[in-house]
């Protein structure tokens, strides 16, 4: 008896989900944008009454999956090989597209002196999380900095590495180590933002890039949204970049 | 909080259980009656989606699913990307934890039981489902929530060959996932302590009930 109920109930669910399924944008994306990425999509949700999901996963997993098909509207990558090999595979309208420019975090369970950071590092003995360094632009990006401050032979081999930047602030969050480097969209993430101390470290950007992949109105109008000034003033409160010093993206 | 990856997931371990158990009956009996020395061979394969990560089972799974696939092709079904896809999905994964424990349950029974079926006037089929199959009901049972088990449990197959897509492919264990992922580590706690809470219900529920 008491199966029975449940089971009706499943299905009766499942039914008012099935119903209740509007046209929606689908936004596969890199996990270091899901938090202004979250903001915005809000706010445009209210804005025009349409729906947008959003899919995190690895930007390799997300290529796999646009390439066998998968319904997705746009994708947002922070690695241009991605958008790139999609496009040359006739995948995507148009040609990939800066979206933004990310940062390079640094973070660590007690507090130091921004000047101070290789010094600290220099003399630090435990682990320090990173993104991978062959696929995540902000294991690169990490790695770049340490190489530039002549502390990567020092300090490879307390490197960990979290495959993608999502894990590595899981590693962060639960202090699994005592320092970190990061992107700097977490700095201002409720979960993680009062958790030790944050620090953007100047001259490491990370350009976004964006590709469309179907021409519907929908998803143009999101496009669109997404390159506008509101979606601007979104990503620089998470502590990204329109430009930068022409060097560097 | 969205309770609708908790229904996918029930749904999905409830079909795939019931899909499984219905597929693996005749298989069984193929197996147990007619391999002969082939046994090993059979046995070995169902064994196999055991072997591979399921991430990549999953990208395989996705290139025998997707559009323009060869599954596509030749029953012109689009799975990839869809419930549906999922379901066998979650049963080519799930084929061992089904599969194993009748076999070896049947195996074990002593031959006198079939020899006396086929003395009495029975044939293989008849033997199979009125002798053989009522004497291991304890290994069905136990088959089946192994089976429910693991695919509610199930997650990279599934992340590969669903895509995360919210009502529709996005389950328990993906939403999970999911939320740590947008750093809700908050909301990923509670999606963890719900599923291990419904699970522990219904595994308490099956296993208490006494089998007549």
């Amino acid at each position: 008896m008491f199966l029975k109920t449940f089971l009706i109930c499943i299905v009766c669910v499942f039914i008012a989900i099935s119903c209740e399924k509007k046209p929606t944008i689908r936004v596969a994306l890199a996990a270091s944008l899901l938090p202004p990425m979250e903001e915005i999509a809000q706010r445009f949700e209210a804005e025009t009454g349409h729906q947008v999901d959003l899919i995190p996963a690895a930007s390799g997993v997300l290529s796999t999956q646009i390439l066998s098909g998968a319904p997705y509207d746009i994708f947002l990558s922070a690695n241009k090989i991605y958008p790139d090999a999609l496009r040359q595979a006739q995948k995507g309208i148009e040609a990939p597209k800066l979206l933004i420019r990310g940062k390079l975090a640094f973070w660590s369970a007690d507090p130091i002196e921004p000047e101070t950071i290789p010094s600290f590092l220099q003399t630090h003995k435990g682990r320090i999380a990173i993104a991978d360094t062959s696929l995540a632009p902000y294991g690169v990006a990490s790695v770049h900095y340490l190489r530039t401050q002549g502390l990567l032979d020092t300090l490879r081999g307390q490197l960990v590495f979290g495959e993608n930047i999502s894990q590595t602030n899981l590693m962060i969050a639960s202090d699994a180590v005592t320092v970190g480097f990061s992107a700097s969209s977490a700095l201002f993430h409720p979960s993680l933002k009062d958790h030790g101390h944050w620090q953007v470290i100047e001259g490491q950007v990370v350009p976004q890039w964006a590709l469309l992949l179907t021409a519907t109105s929908s998803s143009k109008s999101f496009w669109t949204y997404l390159f506008s000034p509101q979606a601007k003033k979104v990503f620089e409160k998470f502590g990204y970049v329109e430009e930068n010093d022409r060097m560097s993206g | 909080m969205n309770f609708s990856p908790f229904f996918l997931s029930a749904e999905l371990g409830l079909i795939t259980t019931i899909v499984l158990f219905v597929m693996v009956i005749p298989m069984v009996y193929g197996i147990h009656f007619f391999s002969g020395k082939w046994a090993p061979i059979w046995k070995a394969l169902a064994s196999l989606p055991l072997i591979l990560p399921p991430t990549v089972l999953g990208y395989y799974l996705l290139i025998a699913l997707r559009p323009d696939g060869w599954v596509a092709q030749l029953t012109g079904l689009e799975l990839a990307f869809s419930f549906e896809g999922l379901v066998v999905g979650s049963a080519l994964y799930s084929l061992p934890f089904m599969l194993t424990p009748i076999l070896t349950a049947i195996e074990n029974l002593p031959d006198s039981y079939e020899e006396a079926a086929f003395t009495l006037g029975k044939n293989r089929w008849q033997t199979y489902t009125r002798v053989l199959l009522p004497c291991v009901k304890p290994s069905l049972l136990a088959a089946s929530v192994l089976t429910f088990a693991h695919t509610i449990g199930e997650f990279g197959v599934i992340l590969m060959i669903g895509g995360n897509i919210p009502d529709e492919t996005r389950v328990a264990s993906i939403a999970i996932y999911h939320e740590v992922e947008a750093l809700h580590y908050a909301t990923a706690d509670r999606y963890a302590l719900i599923l291990l809470g419904f699970s522990l219900v219904v595994l308490l529920g099956v296993y208490g009930k006494r089998l007549n």
